[in-house]
């Protein structure tokens, strides 16, 4: 009983960065913890396939992707509606006053194809290195690096912060300036 | 609406420009900002719940199969 009380402990501990890593996902957080609570109870059951002593984080991380993507498969219809109704409410340009807003970065991340947001999600919001995210994504390092960088370029644009205009008060005055003209 | 076409013409190849250096560090501290900010929230109750249920039937498993 300790390897399962072990176990359980480690679901027990991985649960608030499973819970982030689901919401950066879904962008909503009812479905986030639905999908955490699909994901501990599929990880309690293959618990078998679970090496003492890995990575533990990036096993679990596997099996809440594999299950969001299934979902997302199976939910096509109502995947592509929620789509269409974040594009039209996102209106992000969050930056009149050159401030970035928690929420704004959510939205964002929902505009990105799915291949780039994991790949940023996990490198740049979950700290995991290339190398646990290559596992997690079931592709090889230089993928996710791509994907990234991408991922970046796409954010940037979306938020509208690829140039200084964000640094410095003076910068953002002639900003704010130039939108409302 | 017009800010909005800018931006996906940036990004549609996939291969927009170069980051400045500033802009990828900002881009990085409110992604691990926005991310921190779930993990630091309270853990629901009803995950302990359900850990302590499956280890319940774990014990049960004989009988439910």
């Amino acid at each position: 009983m300790t390897a399962h009380a072990d176990f359980k402990a480690d679901l027990l501990g991985a649960i608030p960065n499973l819970r982030a890593f689901a919401l950066s996902l879904t962008g909503a957080g009812d479905r986030a913890d639905d999908l955490v609570q699909e994901t501990l109870v599929k990880a309690w059951h293959k618990q078998a396939s679970f090496q003492p002593g890995t990575n533990i984080k990036a096993w679990l991380f596997t099996i809440l992707r594999n299950e969001f993507y299934s979902q997302m498969r199976k939910k096509g219809r109502e995947v592509s509606d929620a789509e269409g109704t974040l594009t039209e409410a996102m209106a992000v340009h969050p930056d009149q006053m050159g401030k970035l807003d928690l929420a704004d970065m959510q939205r964002a991340l929902q505009m990105l194809p799915d291949d780039q947001r994991e790949a940023i999600i996990l490198i740049g919001a979950s700290g995991m290195s290339y190398e646990e995210a290559a596992e997690v994504c079931g592709c090889a390092t230089g993928t996710v690096k791509s994907r990234v960088s991408r991922a970046r370029a796409r954010l940037a644009a979306i938020l509208d912060i690829d140039d200084a205009s964000e640094y410095g008060p003076d910068a953002v005055a002639t900003h704010v300036m130039a939108k409302t003209a | 609406m017009q800010s909005m076409g800018l931006a996906m013409d940036t990004s549609k190849d996939g291969k927009a420009r170069p980051l400045n250096e500033m802009a990828v560090r900002q881009i990085g501290k409110k992604l691990r900002e926005s991310f921190d900010e779930v993990v630091k929230e309270p853990v629901p109750d009803r995950f302990a719940a359900l850990l302590d249920e499956l280890e319940k039937s774990e014990g049960q498993q004989g009988q439910d199969q």
